[in-house]
C-alpha cells in the first residue's frame, strides 16, 4: 500500500514541524540558510520539491560540508509554507534547534 | 612570666600570616592556570566550514571566478571588519598553456601567475571540499602583512615566483587553470 504510506509519512513530518513551529528555533529562506550553515549551527534542512535546482544543489553542497542533513519535503513551497502555518511560501526551512520534536531521526533514518 | 607568655603568641600569629600568604599565591596561580586552560578550551572548541587550505571559489567583487586558498579565517568582531570573513590568496591572471613547440622564453613568460591576497566576506565565498596545500612557507601570508600596503605589495612579488615555481612542477593543476564559466 504505497501511495497510503506516503500520506502517513507526510502528515509524519507536517506534525513534526508543527512541533518545531512551537518550540523550536528555524528559520525561513536561502540566506538565512546559507548563513546558519556556513556557521554550522544548521541541524537539519527542509528542501520544497520545486525548489530552484541551483539554489537546491548549492544549499545540498553547503550542508554536506558542515555534516548538517537534508530532508527533501514531499510537496511544493506552497504546502512547506503551510506545513509551518504561515501564509507564504517556503522553499527551504532550516531547523537549528528542533527543540520538542524529533525531526531529526527522520532525517537520519532516511 | 608575662613576657614569657606573650612571645610565644606573636610568633604565633607572623607564623599564620606568613602562610595564609603562601595559600593566597598558590590559589592565585591555580586560577590563572584554570583561566588559561579554559581560554585554550574555548578557542579549539568552535569547528568551522572555512578551513586553512580550503579551495574556494571567489564569487564577487574583481576576484569573481578567481580559484583562492584560505589562509586564515576570523569571525565578526570588535575589530576592524564587522563581517566573517577569510584571509584568501589566489589567482588574478592564470598562466597560459604551455606547449612542447614554445620557446624557453615564450614558456618563461606564459607561465607568469598574477596572484592576489585579500580579506573576503565568507558571504562571497564558495566553500568547496578540496584542500589544496601548495607547501607554502608559514609566516608568507599573514594579516599583519595584509594590513600594511608596503608590505602587502612585497608579499604579492613574493607569491608571484612561489607560485610560478609551484605552477611549474605539474602539481595541483586544478588550482592554475581558469574556471571556465
Amino acid at each position: 500500500m504505497p501511495p497510503k504510506n506516503k500520506k502517513l509519512a507526510q502528515e509524519g513530518i507536517g506534525n513534526k514541524l508543527a512541533v518545531v513551529m512551537k518550540s523550536g528555533k528555524y528559520f525561513f529562506g536561502q540566506n538565512q540558510c546559507l548563513k546558519s550553515l556556513r556557521k554550522k549551527s544548521a541541524k537539519l534542512v527542509v528542501i520544497s520539491n520545486n525548489c530552484p535546482p541551483l539554489r537546491r544543489s548549492e544549499i545540498e553542497y553547503y550542508s554536506l560540508l558542515s555534516g548538517c542533513s537534508v530532508l527533501k519535503f514531499k510537496g511544493s513551497n506552497v504546502d512547506l509554507g503551510r506545513s509551518c502555518g504561515r501564509y507564504f511560501r517556503a522553499s527551504v526551512v532550516t531547523i537549528i534547534d528542533p527543540g520538542d520534536s524529533d525531526i531529526l531521526d527522520l532525517s537520519k533514518a532516511n | 612570666m608575662e613576657n614569657n607568655d606573650n612571645q610565644p603568641q606573636e610568633t604565633k600569629t607572623e607564623e599564620i600570616k606568613t602562610e595564609e600568604i603562601k595559600t593566597e599565591e598558590i590559589k592565585t596561580e591555580e586560577i590563572q592556570e584554570e583561566i588559561t586552560k579554559m581560554e585554550t578550551q574555548t578557542e579549539t572548541t568552535t569547528p568551522e566550514l572555512f578551513e586553512k587550505n580550503m579551495a574556494v571559489i571567489v564569487l564577487r567583487g574583481r576576484f569573481a571566478g578567481r580559484k583562492a586558498i584560505v589562509c586564515q579565517q576570523a569571525n565578526r568582531g570588535n575589530d576592524k571588519y564587522s563581517f566573517d570573513r577569510c584571509l584568501v590568496y589566489g589567482i588574478e591572471r592564470y598562466p597560459k598553456r604551455i606547449i612542447r613547440r614554445h620557446t624557453l622564453k615564450q614558456k618563461e613568460r606564459k607561465s607568469r601567475i598574477k596572484p592576489f591576497v585579500k580579506v573576503v566576506n565568507q558571504k562571497h565565498l564558495l566553500p568547496t571540499r578540496y584542500k589544496i596545500d601548495l607547501e607554502l612557507p608559514n609566516d608568507l601570508v599573514t594579516g599583519e602583512k595584509y594590513d600594511d600596503p608596503a608590505k602587502r605589495k612585497q608579499l604579492k612579488t613574493q607569491l608571484r615566483t612561489v607560485l610560478k615555481k609551484q605552477f611549474l612542477t605539474g602539481k595541483n593543476r586544478w588550482f592554475f587553470s581558469k574556471l571556465r564559466f
